[in-house]
């Protein structure tokens, strides 16, 4: 599966990278907000791993953005050092499928992107 | 004692002391300002700002930005301020009475709707016209104010009174803010104890020639034509080196009207901005000083000497010659409303030394230049003095400033290194070398004109036309 | 820089000396632009070798984090031999101390176990150690950071005695590394400190123990009569962010305390942990109070919503202050068809501003 990450921490972004490569999917990353909603129509991702503070564009107008596109409905995944109800809530609403909080297990992410592709 | 006898011993011994303590205070400012630089560094160096990001305990800001026919680029000024790092935030665009299609390209560019808004007058301005928010949550957090015409400190006006959090920022909306900067900024009001932190300032850059992209700071380069780049080296040292060791002793009158963070609570209990000064920005902070003085409360205000702010540098001499007259006629101004608190105990630090240095130095020194300078030049042709006299002292005070400047440079280079080619360094050195013969005598004759215009009752900004941030733009696409 | 000229025969040196003296600024300006523009140099070739360094630990740190021990022998990670030859170096090894820190920082479960233990295999503990030796302040605390994230609990004793130091910046990093070593019973300094706490240590210290078990609602119940504000305060705080219904009796009486940001603390925390009788000891106390205090009260009898509070938030209606006549009318607002009601028939509701402040309450509603 095509998944696009979005994420501005090196460290994570290869994390995450070399973790969900190794489940076969194929990625692309992008290290801001604005590159992630320009990478949105180029590479049509079968899902999006989003963080939430990010230079340009954040993961609530990645969303945002998505949600408005037609065709296919994407799942996403929000991957943030926010937890408060009220931001999870926010992005809920808006349309994101699962809220994983940082510190985050690259395991525990594996499980949830292969279960949310898998429904 | 005749009178000229009098006059040539005040004007010899005057000046004489004026210069000594000059340069004595450059020198202390260098030492103050290296001590609390290395101090924020080092406490910097291990704090983690991203707590603040996301805790529901950081406390509220409003950002405050004024918009004047802005319609060129507020749509990207105001995306690039909505990214902005901080939870708690409300971002409250004023649109002061444009003539251009401003508040439009907002409304069209961020789904706004006019709301029902009680605005509480806490502080007198003009009428508001209306309040608009987005029907986008994404952009829940941007408040637009449509009013009418008034000028910088009744928008600002008027954005504190529609503010709903417990600290303000308020900054140009053409300034490029960094993203971390309200955390920087939000820092010091929390982490003081003992005393109320009532305001903190931001290091001013500027952005001439610099890469933007999207209302974002991509790549920093130094200005490509000198004045913009005398204007950066200035800067470097006004807030590098000047309002760092203000800050140290907590004695500081001037925060950028560019950028600075404020406590809510106490701008209104001041009243707000005053629209009776074209210095409205610094007129503020000494009112606010001056209250918790009167009030006997403990407090400081700090500053930060991070690059958080980018704007751009008049490019003209004829915008430049405007600023700083502006700036002339809003320090006299500030001076003119607080004298009271000229070498008065009462006021401490700010009373016996922030207002006497501000007037004597800041205010009255192009004034001693100028004249000094003229009297020693008609001295030398008359005979009084000889000519190697005259050029080895004038060489003295020049050499002085040059190496302050390349002392500046140096701690620029040693901090944040912005400016880190070789290249970029020698053209900064040369342009210390020129400043005093091209850049300089054009700001003390455009201080003196402020001097002029005041006393013929001139109050008003001038047209501060900008070009928009000229240089390297890139396309976001590339 | 300001030009000053000036003569006078007594007073000034001859030309000569100030020749020498100009001589020697314009050899200083020198020296340091040659030192300014060797610096950048050596700067440049440090920051080109830290990338170096920073890609070859790429591979180091994700077989880290990817590790798995396979559970026959000790646990081993494998390191090439130019990153083994590469630890020699100072600045190498403070890299990957960096890396496995911000790594620690953001990954949970085994990836992070296992950044542990590569800082563990590789001994770097000591060198976190020797930084508690320094002089310099901001060394010390570094090192007590890097201690506390790699979880380095055999050194707390270390690391305990700087909760006394001398610097308050390495007081507050010494207290932060014993919570997040600790948890909950890192908090013991609470018990003895008479210093205050202030907004930031106590926003880091709130969001170490957001994570973690262990919560002593006895020990809160302690604190929230110490006599230290900041104590009480942060008291009130942790009681609101976990909810700790049970200490709501403990809390009420910190709305009679004299320093009115312990009385606003509580009146916050109370809306987290209200009951039956939450209402009547803010309404009791609201007279007194300054404007803030009274704006978080009405917040707090709104969100509680008793239709008992309809009379009183009615009567706040007239308050002076217009914010305060915003926050009755918000209150109301949610309370329903009861509280539209009060709106409804307060006489001047048509008047300004009343007129205006209720339709903006009533819009804030159904937004």
């Amino acid at each position: 599966m095509k998944i696009l990450i979005a994420e501005d921490e090196p460290i994570l972004i290869r994390t995450i990278e070399v973790r969900l490569k190794k489940d076969g999917h194929e990625l692309c990353l992008a290290c801001d907000g604005q590159q992630a909603i320009d990478k949105i129509a180029d590479f049509s991702p079968d899902m999006i791993i989003t963080d939430i503070m990010m230079p340009y564009a954040s993961g609530l107008e990645i969303i945002s953005y998505t949600r408005q596109q037609p065709g296919k409905r994407t799942p996403i995944i929000i991957l943030s050092s926010m937890g408060q109800e009220d931001v999870v809530l926010e992005a809920f609403k808006l349309g994101a499928d699962d809220y994983i909080t940082k510190p985050f297990s690259p395991n525990e992410l594996s499980v949830r992107v292969r279960r949310l592709l898998a429904s | 004692m005749s009178i000229t006898s009098i006059f040539s011993a005040f004007f010899q011994y005057g000046l004489w002391l004026y210069s000594i303590v000059l340069l004595l205070s450059y020198l202390l400012i260098a030492i103050f300002a290296i001590i609390e630089i290395r101090r924020y560094l080092r406490s910097a160096s291990f704090t983690d700002y991203s707590i603040l990001a996301s805790s529901p305990q950081a406390p509220g800001i409003s950002i405050l930005a004024p918009a004047y026919n802005e319609g060129a680029t507020i749509v990207d000024n105001v995306r690039s301020l909505l990214s902005i790092h901080y939870r708690n935030l409300e971002l409250i665009v004023i649109n002061d009475g444009s003539k251009d299609d401003c508040l439009q390209k907002l409304i069209d560019a961020y789904h706004l709707k006019k709301i029902d808004f009680f605005v509480k007058r806490s502080i007198p301005t003009k009428d508001v016209r209306g309040v608009y928010k987005s029907t986008n949550p994404v952009f829940h957090k941007l408040i637009v104010v449509d009013k009418v015409n008034g000028g910088k400190a009744d928008a600002l006006n008027v954005g504190i009174n529609v503010s709903s959090k417990g600290y303000i920022v308020c900054i140009d909306v053409d300034c490029i803010i960094e993203q971390d900067a309200l955390l920087k900024m939000a820092k010091p009001f929390l982490d003081t104890t003992g005393s109320r932190v009532i305001a903190s300032g931001g290091v001013v850059r500027i952005a001439n020639s610099c890469e933007i992209r999207n209302g974002r700071l991509v790549k920093v380069h130094l200005p490509d034509t000198f004045l913009p780049r005398a204007q950066t080296l200035e800067y470097i040292r006004a807030f590098l080196l000047g309002r760092m060791a203000w800050s140290r002793i907590n004695a500081l009158l001037l925060i950028s009207g560019a950028f600075g963070a404020f406590d809510k609570e106490i701008v209104i209990a001041c009243g707000g901005y005053n629209h009776a000064t074209v210095g409205e920005d610094m007129e503020l902070v000494v009112r606010m000083r001056r209250y918790m003085e009167e009030k006997k409360i403990p407090y400081k205000v700090t500053y930060i000497p991070d690059p958080l702010c980018w704007t751009e540098a008049p490019s003209s001499y004829k915008i430049l010659g405007r600023q700083r007259n502006r700036w002339t006629r809003g320090t006299i101004e500030t001076l003119s409303m607080h004298k009271k608190m000229c070498l008065n105990p009462n006021y401490h630090i700010l009373g016996m030394l922030s207002y006497p240095y501000w007037l004597l130095f800041e205010l009255m020194a192009p004034l001693v230049e100028f004249a000094g300078l003229i009297c020693m030049l008609i001295a030398a042709l008359l005979g009084y003095i000889d000519w190697p006299m005259f050029f080895s002292l004038l060489g003295f005070i020049l050499s002085f400033g040059i190496l302050y400047s390349i002392f500046a440079i140096l701690m620029e280079v040693l901090t944040y290194n912005q400016y880190n080619k070789s290249s970029d360094i020698l053209k900064l050195v040369l342009t210390a070398i020129l400043e005093p013969f091209i850049f300089h005598p054009f700001v003390v004759w455009s201080a003196i004109r402020g001097n002029i215009d005041l006393l013929r009752k001139k109050n008003s900004w001038g047209e501060m036309s900008r070009q928009g941030f000229a240089g390297k733009k890139t396309n976001a696409n590339a | 820089m300001r030009l000053v000229l000036l003569y006078s025969p007594a007073l000034v040196p001859q030309p000569h000396l100030l020749l020498i003296a100009m001589a020697a600024m314009v050899g200083v300006l020198l020296l340091i632009t040659i030192f300014i523009l060797i610096y950048l140099v050596r700067r440049r070739k440090h920051e080109k070798k830290l990338e170096d360094w920073r890609d070859q630990l790429i591979g180091t740190l994700q077989r880290t984090i990817f590790f798995e021990d396979d559970g026959n022998a000790p646990a081993t990670i494998p390191l090439t031999f130019k990153t083994s030859r590469s630890l020699k170096h100072p600045g190498f090894r403070q890299l990957l101390i960096d890396e496995l820190i911000q790594g620690k920082k953001s990954l949970t479960g085994t990836a992070a176990a296992n950044l542990v233990l590569l800082f563990n295999q590789l001994g770097l503990s000591r060198f976190s150690l020797q930084k508690l030796n320094s002089r310099r302040w901001h060394i010390k605390a570094r090192g007590i950071q890097e201690l506390a994230v790699m979880e380095q609990r055999q050194l707390v004793t270390r690391i305990y005695r700087l909760t006394n130091a001398h610097h308050e910046l390495v007081r507050m990093e010494a207290q932060s590394a014993i919570v997040q070593l600790y948890g909950f019973e890192g908090l013991r300094f609470l018990d003895i400190i008479n210093t205050p706490i202030s907004e930031w240590q106590q926003i880091t210290l709130l969001r170490l123990l957001a994570r973690m078990p262990g919560i002593q609602p006895g020990k809160i119940a302690n604190w929230l009569s110490s006599g230290n504000d900041s104590v009480r305060i942060f008291a009130l705080k942790l009681v609101a962010e976990h909810h700790l219904h049970q200490l709501h009796d403990q809390v009420i009486p910190c709305l009679h305390h004299p320093h009115p940001d312990v009385r606003m603390q509580t009146v916050r925390c109370l809306k987290e942990i209200y009951t039956d009788a939450t209402s009547d000891a803010m309404i009791q106390i609201y007279a007194a109070q300054n404007i803030h205090c009274r704006l978080a009260i009405l917040d707090v009898l709104g969100a509680i919503g008793a239709p008992d509070n309809g009379i009183f938030l009615s009567q706040r209606l007239a308050e002076g202050d217009d914010l305060l006549k915003l926050g009755a009318a918000r209150a109301l607002i949610q309370m329903g068809d009861l509280g539209q009601k009060h709106l409804d028939d307060f006489p001047l509701s048509a008047e300004y501003p009343w007129n205006e402040i209720f339709q903006q309450a009533k819009t804030e509603q159904t937004a």
